[in-house]
């Protein structure tokens, strides 16, 4: 699922993949904090080449962060499809209309800021929180004060994602070979509820051996951790990051107050 | 459902976040340890369901289930719905940190007003097809409205888009009404148990 965690290669210092998790999302925090109270394009404009950079130090595959941005701006796309538009007699400052429709100044800045910031915080959220796998990210959001039990949910879950993934991926693959094709029908959707309905089922057996497992073994709700990249992580260049981030959110709020 | 970063004002984010550090202390009080597996591996399970996409028409929807996760889950649907937001967040950048709470808002409180509510209608089979119809579509329904008041609330250019919002959800709450009665009855005639769970939990 997180393609930054595959194989132990040689990185360079400030590559994000060996800085501290919990600092990386703090950063993200307050990146993402001030991203969001940004009143104009320009200084959003500001927002993506830090991103930018961030996303560059992240070492992510470029075909990864492309699926994912690309991923992101179908919903930019909705709203530049109702943002701008109104109709021509009550739009106020057109650019251009067509029919009975117009293109408004206002809507078409609002929508440009809204995407910028999007863009901005998404490939902060991405290069920040991407480079670290999960479980590293988990332990690193207890560290930033989240409540144990919210921690161990996160953990348990994102361990138990790919097991319910392939779980369905065979009951679908059985229902496919008894010649279900998913089509719009009410037949249709009484299988997909079937197979729900076993998924669930499934689910509720493997937690109960797995809470039956977990007691045998005096669970009270603390993992250790095991992830040797978190305790490699440098924490020198992972305060500078922090820092960095801290002061180009600064910094863009600062222009961002300028006439 | 949820909205992506950027796109609301300080002040409902304020109010999302308020809201959900409110709702989720209460749940995670209310969440003994013993029941942290069970849980999480249900919510593990929401997760894939979310992703799977359902034909209608030329095109596809995905699933939200949170009126299904309420029902079964009661009060513990607020952190694993929480997690599953957190998790889209890191895993995709669907939304993020800032519009976390608004997300959390938007999901898990119309999950448990719905869950709450149909819930005792379960027991009996002959109010159980409707009841739990209306957990689905009515989850989605409040879901989609109080996505698309957030959207009102941040600003009155938003007010076309939260009403196009609302109105794109139509179809998935009749699905997702239709989806959570046949799976409710599948459970039920499956495996009781798994419908009186919230007393548990």
């Amino acid at each position: 699922m997180n393609p930054s965690c595959s194989g132990e290669q040689q990185r360079h210092p400030f590559s994000l993949q060996t800085m501290q998790a919990s600092k990386k999302l703090g950063a993200a925090f307050v990146f993402s904090l001030a991203i969001s109270m940004l009143v104009q394009p320009q200084s959003a404009l500001f927002a993506c080449t830090v991103s930018l950079l961030l996303l560059f130090l992240s070492e992510l595959p470029l075909l990864h962060i492309i699926h994912r941005m690309l991923t992101i701006n179908v919903f930019f796309l909705f709203l530049w499809l109702l943002l701008p538009l109104a109709p021509v007699r009550t739009a106020q400052d057109p650019l251009f209309s067509f029919g009975p429709l117009a293109l408004e100044r206002a809507g078409v800045m609002l929508a440009l800021l809204i995407t910028l910031k999007g863009n901005a915080m998404a490939g902060a959220l991405l290069a920040l929180a991407g480079s670290s796998d999960m479980i590293t990210n988990g332990h690193a959001l207890r560290s930033l004060g989240m409540p144990r039990k919210l921690v161990a949910l996160f953990l348990i879950t994102y361990s138990n994602i790919a097991l319910m993934s392939d779980e369905y991926r065979r009951l679908f693959e059985a229902a496919r070979l008894r010649a279900f094709t998913p089509h719009t029908s009410l037949a249709s959707y009484k299988t997909y509820a079937s197979l729900l309905g076993l998924l669930l089922l499934r689910a509720w057996q493997r937690s109960q051996r797995i809470d039956e497992a977990m007691r045998l073994r005096c669970f009270c709700g603390h993992f250790p951790l095991i992830s040797a990249k978190h305790s490699s992580a440098q924490p020198l260049y992972s305060t500078l990051l922090f820092l960095m981030c801290l002061c180009s959110a600064l910094l863009i709020l600062l222009f961002d107050k300028l006439p | 459902m949820h909205i992506a970063e950027g796109v609301l004002s300080i002040p409902v984010l304020a109010t999302g976040a308020a809201g959900a550090i409110a709702a989720l202390t209460f749940s995670l009080r209310l969440l003994p340890w013993n029941h942290l597996a069970s849980v999480s591996i249900l919510s593990s399970a929401f997760f894939v369901a979310s992703l799977i996409h359902i034909p209608l028409g030329p095109g596809s929807v995905h699933l939200i289930l949170n009126g299904l996760l309420g029902a079964l889950l009661g009060w513990a649907a607020i952190p694993a719905i929480t997690v599953a937001l957190l998790l889209q967040a890191m895993l995709f950048q669907f939304g993020g940190f800032t519009t976390l709470g608004v997300n959390i808002c938007i999901m898990a409180l119309p999950a448990v007003v719905c869950g709450l509510l149909s819930r005792p209608f379960f027991t009996r089979p002959s109010h159980r097809p409707w009841a739990a119809f209306v957990c689905g579509a009515g989850a989605v329904a409040l879901s989609g409205t109080l996505c698309a008041m957030a959207l009102a609330f941040s600003g009155d250019a938003f007010f076309t888009t939260a009403w196009a919002l609302f109105l794109a959800h139509i179809p998935v709450m009749l699905i997702e009404g239709f989806l959570t009665m046949t799976t409710v009855g599948y459970l039920a005639r499956v495996h009781p148990a798994l419908l009186t769970l919230r007393g548990e939990l």
